[in-house]
């Protein structure tokens, strides 16, 4: 074959797919591996801060330090190995506890005659929608006790008693708040899962003279077990890699995790440490994600087909149907209605812990700034303060940027992969934007301070700008996007394509004519879910605010590390009330259905 | 000129050949048919005529211009060919009006308004859409998004129209309707119709030329009535013909009169002058389609004694499942028989339309 016709055999493989792939890959590789890389190398060098406390070496030298002194030293259980205990026994109650509660609702909800299901599954949501920390600030506000938390909380005001500490703050609030916040994950997961089930298999087995409760063990539960394995994981590694409530929570009894203690090194200089911390967290939720894949490779045959089956027979509460309803509504109102009220109240007292009428004031919403009343701050009111406006202003610029950067790139990726299909690079970028899902968020986190930090060749240092935040998220967020942009185009067929290309429309008019067209719905509900995770995100962004950049989420942890508790939950209410606010009206202009999006 | 020329095309994804090695000369102006089971490679080979498939190796030409060569690197993109598609599924673009969907090529072609919007009436009046203009495809039935389908490729003036599966997604007696209009719409375009299908009746009824193909293979390649008639290989003739044809296990053997073919208590005689004399003593495969097996209630001579298995009237015939020996045959019977299941049937062939396959499964031209 001569080289003309091995150039027209290249040409013709060169197609815009195969050129959007490989630019996607190639700023993906950049703005992941090759950040780990620089983690790595980090850990083995010396950081100018240190070069007296390591006798003999100047800053830029290799060194082992930082690993020996992570897992051999005498400091190793305080440094690494206490806060990894408490990251996982954390982490397997939190997973544990999500699982049981979402589980149950999800089977009382599909599988049962229980009443107000549509109104039981909105509510539901509404704790993964709210930040996941504002549960444990409603949690300090109900149960703190003066000893620790500066002044009584709403429980001791009424009731007199004293919390003990470890009910109040460390392993088990941090456990209890979490699983409230993410329950509702299990919840759609396992719903989904037994909403998929043919009812045919469980009416055959009926019919072959197999009881309720047998068809139950025998057949749903076998067939939702991948699932809930599935659950258990991947409830497990956003435990990993969240930062808010052990911060909160555990902050004030030096109780650490993980993620904490990885801030805690790098606010303190101490890169290299902090980046090991970041790299074991890192290798712990890629093994996780490795296990789901290994063991549960059946997964995404029921997750992510929503086939129309059959309605099945719902099993009868009888006469426990009214308790169970009220529990569950109960229940409901507690994880959701009262944080809200419980962080509202807790905004409207003058002195912290003293909740009676008199108290009552709207100085920490509209007040001026003074030192002389209430804490004394010195702050404005939240409404009048330009700098939690700012940074308010700020969340809302930041998740309204990176929905459209990730719902864009989803868009992109779903169209390059789906027509790629069976060929390497389409499974290389399906791989690689899926890949920061699998990064505990705060050590995503790191990795874009790794990379950003300082100028490399020609890329700027973005750090302290907004762009690094819009980045950064927009990267996190990359694999819902990529995920629904995938499942929207396999809905449209290559043939769609193809006929225009046959009509003689180049790749741009086909782009602009028909599949922009045709995923304009599927893109704009698509970006919901980013929106409200940008607005609510803190583990990611917390180490790439600085002072001049600040969000409402990372402007409350000023707050609270001072005790300012009115403004942190102040900024918390107004917050809460931004996210539902956007669902309401994405769910009334564009029919959105969160519960979709979360699964993925 | 608008044939179309497929030179030892190959298409493989990775091991697999989904096309091996296919050399089919179109003519211009025919109706030819591609037929197969699914994953034959009759798709495939539409898609690379088209050029939206890339052959392995091997040659396409349309006319005069070589479309694709892998030889000489030369690879026409598919807007340049000058042909239509319509798809399985139609491709109709679901956020466009009939209108726009007819039109979207004429757009693409930068032509005026005026002129778009008088073709466009022109061919959905010819098609008879024209009231579904201002509708949307999912407001259509499936026989109108076929016409839609079929307007979209016909405004472009195709010189060669591909049809794939046309009218797999309609109803029996939509296709009916489909298979005269899409014969008659051949006859009024003089248009090269390529048609792919799985459906050997539709291959039957419309089609000048079938090229019938199985595993990627081209196992034969001529009018219907003669694939029908003397098929080439078992393959071919179990392929087409409803119901499926019958075949017997025999050998040739030498009798006091003659050469003839033994199968299951029958002897036919071969033709005088045929090759069956260097064969005796060969196993062959006998194919016998149920209209040519004839079934009497009483012995007759040159007839086996056969078990009705079951009987199954469909209206203007009948079809009989009998048990002869070990195997199993179904006739076609065209007036109502005093028959059922379990009675004793006598079986006579019409010798003239045997069918004799060697060992391999080719034909032998025996009788």
């Amino acid at each position: 074959m001569n080289i003309k016709a091995q150039l027209g055999r290249v040409r013709m493989r060169i197609t815009p797919q195969v050129v959007i792939a490989a630019i996607f890959l190639i700023l993906l590789s950049y703005m992941v591996l090759v950040p780990i890389i620089i983690m790595i190398k980090e850990t083995f060098t010396v950081h100018p801060m240190e070069q007296f406390q390591i006798p003999g070496t100047k800053a830029g030298d290799l060194t082992l330090n930082h690993w020996w002194k992570i897992f051999t030293s005498e400091l190793s259980p305080n440094l690494f190995y206490k806060p990894l205990l408490n990251t996982l026994i954390v982490s397997t109650c939190l997973a544990l506890l999500s699982l049981a509660i979402g589980g149950i609702l999800a089977w009382l909800v599909v599988r049962t005659d229980l009443p107000f299901k549509k109104f039981i599954s909105n509510m539901a949501m509404i704790p993964y929608i709210m930040p996941s920390w504002a549960m444990s600030l409603a949690w300090i506000t109900l149960f703190k006790n003066p000893r620790v938390g500066g002044s009584q909380g709403l429980f001791q005001f009424i009731t007199g008693l004293e919390t003990p500490n470890w009910f109040a703050y460390g392993m088990f609030p941090i456990i209890i708040t979490l699983s409230i916040h993410y329950f509702p994950f299990g919840f759609t997961m396992i719903a989904g899962a037994l909403k998929n089930i043919d009812s045919q298999l469980e009416e055959s087995a009926e019919l072959l003279g197999a009881s309720r409760g047998q068809v139950l063990k025998k057949i749903v539960f076998p067939l939702v077990t991948p699932v809930i394995f599935s659950t258990f994981l991947l409830t497990f590694s956003r435990g990993l890699g969240t930062f808010g409530t052990p911060s909160f929570l555990g902050g004030p009894v030096r109780f650490y995790v993980l993620s904490t203690m990885l801030r805690a090194n790098l606010v303190g200089q101490r890169t290299g440490l902090g980046y090991i911390i970041a790299l074991v967290m890192i290798f712990i939720g890629v093994l996780i994600l490795y296990m789901d894949y290994k063991l549960v490779s059946v997964r995404k045959s029921f997750v992510t087909i929503s086939g129309k089956s059959g309605k099945s027979g719902l099993t009868r509460l009888g006469r426990a149907r009214k308790p169970i309803t009220v529990v569950v509504i109960g229940f409901l109102l507690m994880v959701t209605a009262v944080p809200f009220f419980l962080l509202a109240i807790e905004s409207f007292m003058l002195i912290p812990g003293n909740y009676s009428f008199s108290n009552f004031t709207l100085h920490y919403w509209i007040g001026e700034a003074t030192t002389k009343i209430g804490l004394g701050t010195g702050e404005a009111g939240v409404l009048r303060n330009t700098n939690i406006m700012r940074a308010l202003w700020n969340s809302i610029r930041l998740g309204f940027s990176c929905a459209i950067v990730a719902g864009a790139s989803g868009v992109l990726i779903g169209y390059t992969v789906v027509r790629l299909r069976g060929r390497k690079v389409a499974q290389l970028l399906d791989q690689m934007a899926f890949l920061p899902y699998l990064m505990p968020s705060i050590a995503f986190g790191s990795i874009f301070l790794a990379l950003f930090a300082t100028q490399r060749g020609p890329i700027p240092s973005l750090y302290g700008s907004f762009a690094l935040l819009v980045l950064a998220c927009s990267v996190k967020y990359l694999p819902y996007a990529s995920r629904s942009g995938i499942a929207a185009m396999l809905q449209i067929g290559p043939e769609l394509e193809e006929a225009a290309l046959l009509q003689g429309a180049n790749w741009w008019t086909r782009m602009r004519r028909i599949i922009f067209p045709l995923q304009k719905s599927s893109f704009f509900s698509g970006l919901l879910l980013p929106f409200i995770s940008a607005m609510r995100e803190l583990s990611l962004v917390v180490l790439l605010v600085t002072p001049g950049i600040q969000l409402a989420t990372t402007i409350t942890l000023n707050f609270t590390d001072r005790g300012w508790y009115p403004y942190t939950n102040a900024v918390m209410v107004l917050i809460v009330f931004a996210i539902l606010f956007s669902t309401f009206i994405s769910r009334k202009l564009m029919k959105t259905d969160l519960a979709k999006g979360i699964g993925g | 000129m608008s044939n179309i020329i497929l030179k030892n095309i190959t298409k493989s994804f990775g091991t697999a050949k989904a096309v091996d090695n296919l050399n089919l000369e179109i003519p211009d102006g025919s109706f030819t048919t591609l037929l197969g089971p699914s994953g034959c490679g009759k798709t495939t080979t539409l898609r690379m005529i088209a050029g939206l498939e890339t052959p392995t190796g091997g040659e396409i030409w349309i006319g005069d211009t070589c479309v694709y060569s892998a030889e000489k690197g030369i690879f026409i993109p598919p807007k340049q060919r000058n042909l239509g598609l319509v798809f399985q599924s139609y491709a109709l673009w679901p956020h466009l009006t009939v209108f726009d969907n007819i039109a979207f090529g004429l757009t693409i072609k930068k032509l005026s308004k005026q002129e778009i919007a008088a073709r466009v009436q022109e061919i959905a009046t010819a098609i008879r859409i024209s009231e579904l203009l201002a509708r949307y495809p999912s407001e259509l039935s499936g026989g109108q998004q076929q016409r839609v389908a079929i307007a979209r490729v016909l405004i472009m003036k195709p010189e060669v129209l591909l049809l794939d599966e046309p009218l797999s997604n309609l109803d029996s007696k939509l296709r009916m309707d489909m298979r005269a209009e899409l014969k008659r719409l051949h006859q009024e375009t003089k248009a090269t119709i390529v048609y792919v299908t799985h459906d050997q009746l539709e291959a039957l009824t419309m089609s000048s030329d079938v090229a019938v193909m199985h595993l990627g293979k081209l196992q034969q390649w001529a009018p219907p009535m003669q694939i029908y008639r003397r098929p080439a290989n078992l393959f071919t003739a179990d392929f087409m013909g409803n119901p499926k044809m019958n075949s017997l296990k025999g050998t040739i053997a030498k009798v006091d009169n003659g050469i003839v073919v033994q199968a299951e208590g029958f002897s036919i005689p071969v033709a005088t002058g045929s090759a069956a004399a260097k064969r005796v003593g060969e196993a062959v495969t006998i194919g016998l389609r149920a209209e040519d097996l004839m079934v009497h209630l009483q012995a007759k001579p040159k007839t086996v004694s056969a078990i009705v298995y079951s009987v199954l009237p469909a209206g203007s015939e009948w079809y009989v499942k009998v048990n002869l020996g070990s195997v199993q045959l179904t006739l076609t019977v065209y007036q109502e028989m005093e028959m059922d299941a379990d009675d004793t049937v006598w079986i006579e062939l019409n010798t003239n339309r045997v069918k004799c396959f060697d060992s391999e499964g080719m034909r032998l031209d025996l009788m």
